[in-house]
């Protein structure tokens, strides 16, 4: 009976992790194809296409933009989220609840509508495609996730911290900066680490808001247009390996903190 | 001695609930002082309104004789001590305590030889590298009043500092507490709920109720002669017996009770309802005896043992509840009525 209930287990485990990895299982395994079309029977191993990808100027273009794009507009929606958690977290702000709604909700709000939305607008401004514009675009999607999580950090407890930096003489610059932002620390890493991977794969937003130069995610829709190729399955496999690095620095910095 | 700190009829109101009420109180200086009062009295308001976290509604608070209502924290001569101790997670013990020194544009090695001398102070100079995490709760509040010194305030503030300390621990760190106050010669204010405390440690206990002032004065005063019935039940215990002045001569006053007439020292004019006060431990189970007087005949109803003596409950024919202290071993008759003495001078006048 025991040993039926833990076959069981095993067998159900098994098709989760197979229902979600296999498809990228078998992405990377065909990233390493030596014949022309990522179709079986495998052949190979070989990295005839990863040396294409980096002889392919225009897909290193995007891998650096993307990378720029992610770190910058992470940045920028850290500290935003930072200075708005702070204010609506320490201050009698008017209007609090609505305030806090109106800043989480383009969580719920599909990347579709809000990359549109932003076309729109910088249409009516004269403000043109490019990877700018593509950053801000990210900056309004990730800025409320930053915002939750470290609104949520910031609690009692810290805020009596903050008082007694307060009282022993720091200025609010020198509380925020000494005091708060150090002891929300892993928050605030899990939040940039986390911006960046949402940043890092986004494309729809990137699509309708960058032109000429753009980022790796809408190079590889371009490549593929041109049919498969097992020089997608490359740069596929190569975006996943840095999500999955991304999502490991996340998961290292919580789990760390839950151990002290 | 000269007041240190002086609060001119200071009241605060949260929205439309008032919590402090035409608070005056004088700090000497050097003086350990002990705000005491239950959970809702105030206290706590008051000592942040000392601390400049809050801004009261009404009054003035002087230090040195100058006002400092509306200075923030950061800029007044005081430092507190938080219930919490809301260290600083990501520092060390040593650049904990030498926080407000870097504050205040003091050098590097001078910040260091400090904290040092601080941490030397209250024994933790061997734990100067480990975080707050690493410590426990009697070390942190140790770092606490370190941290909180080393900028010798002129003040000290502390709120429920053994608050969160076990009961053991609460008993030295209030010996310790004390010695620290008396080797720095920093002013203390000291907040708690704590009777046994306040006793031990103040020179002057302030017993908060209500928002109140209940009494003022030294902890030997304020046991013996409670200003009021809230301050004669809750620093220490006492049975309270209401009555009304019914004829006062010289000094001395008659109060009409329902266990009887009692004549004592004291003033209050003929027909004001007042109580009468006694301590458990100045009633003896006996018939009265040179000067005493019956306090009244009495059933038990029950009993508690506590070690060295017993706490005894008895009850009047009229229903009183009396509450008595006795040695452990004492024979109290357990199914008859019996008679209880007690010294007029024992007897407290309360007329608030």
């Amino acid at each position: 009976m025991k040993g039926l209930r833990t076959l069981a287990a095993v067998l159900y485990g098994l098709t989760i992790y197979g229902f979600i990895y296999l498809p990228v299982a078998v992405l990377v395994l065909f990233s390493f194809q030596s014949t022309r079309f990522p179709i079986p029977p495998f052949n190979g191993p070989s990295l005839r296409w990863y040396d294409a990808i980096l002889s392919d100027q225009r897909l290193i273009d995007g891998l650096w933009n993307s990378l720029f794009v992610a770190v910058t507009s992470s940045t920028v929606a850290v500290l935003l989220g930072f200075l708005a958690a702070y204010a609506l977290a320490r201050y009698r702000v008017i209007g609090a609840f609505y305030v806090r709604a109106v800043l989480t909700a383009p969580l719920m709000v599909s990347y579709l509508i809000i990359g549109m939305g932003l076309l729109i607008l910088f249409n009516q401004f004269g403000f043109s495609k490019s990877l700018t514009a593509a950053g801000v675009g990210h900056v309004v999607i990730n800025m409320p996730l930053c915002f939750a999580i470290l609104y949520s950090q910031m609690g009692d407890h810290q805020a009596n911290i903050e008082r007694a930096a307060r009282d022993l003489g720091a200025p609010e610059w020198k509380v925020l900066t000494l005091v708060t932002a150090p002891m929300l620390w892993p928050a605030i890493f899990a939040s940039f680490f986390l911006a960046m991977t949402f940043s890092w794969d986004e494309f729809i937003i990137a699509f309708l808001l960058t032109r000429f130069e753009t980022t790796l995610p809408v190079e590889i829709w371009a490549l593929l247009r041109s049919g498969l190729n097992p020089k997608t399955n490359a740069i596929g496999s190569i975006v996943f390996l840095i999500s999955v690095v991304l999502v490991f620095i996340v998961e290292l910095v919580v789990l760390q903190r839950r151990r002290t | 001695m000269n007041n240190l700190v002086n609060l001119n009829s200071v009241g605060h109101a949260f929205g439309e609930t008032e919590v402090l009420s035409d608070i005056a109180l004088e700090i000497p200086s050097g003086s350990y002082t002990v705000l005491l009062g239950p959970s809702g009295s105030g206290k706590t308001t008051l000592l942040s309104i000392l601390g400049g976290f809050l801004v009261p509604t009404r009054g003035q608070v002087l230090v040195e004789g100058v006002d400092v209502t509306v200075i923030p924290p950061a800029r007044r001569p005081t430092a507190t001590v938080f219930q919490d101790y809301a260290l600083f997670p990501h520092m060390n013990v040593t650049s904990n305590v030498a926080f407000g020194l870097r504050m205040r544009g003091v050098g590097r090695a001078e910040q260091q030889s400090r904290a040092k001398e601080a941490l030397q102070m209250v024994g933790l100079r061997e734990h100067s590298d480990r975080r707050p995490h690493q410590l426990s709760g009697g070390q942190r509040q140790r770092v606490a009043l370190a941290r909180a010194l080393v900028i010798e305030p002129k003040v000290l503030l502390l709120d429920e500092p053994l608050g969160a300390l076990d009961l053991a621990l609460r008993r030295q760190m209030q010996d310790e507490l004390k010695a620290t106050q008396q080797r720095v010669g920093t002013a203390f204010v000291h907040v708690t709920h704590d009777q046994e405390e306040a006793m031990a440690l103040a020179d002057v206990v302030v017993v908060m109720n209500a928002g109140r002032i209940e009494d003022f004065g030294s902890p030997e005063r304020v046991y013996a002669r409670p200003a009021s019935r809230f301050t004669a039940t809750f620093m220490g215990e006492s049975t309270v017996i209401e009555g009304r002045v019914v004829e006062t001569a010289n000094n001395s006053v008659s109060v009409d009770t329902t266990l009887g007439q009692f004549t004592l020292a004291g003033d209050a004019s003929v027909g004001e309802a007042v109580a009468l006060g006694a301590r458990p431990e100045s009633i003896k189970i006996r018939a009265p005896r040179d000067g005493e007087v019956t306090l009244a005949n009495v059933l038990l109803r029950d009993r508690t043992f506590q070690g060295s003596f017993m706490r005894l409950r008895a009850i009047t024919p009229s229903g009183e509840d009396l509450l008595i202290k006795c040695p452990s071993g004492t024979y109290v008759p357990s199914d008859e009525a019996f008679p209880l003495a007690v010294r007029p001078e024992d007897l407290i006048l309360l007329q608030r």
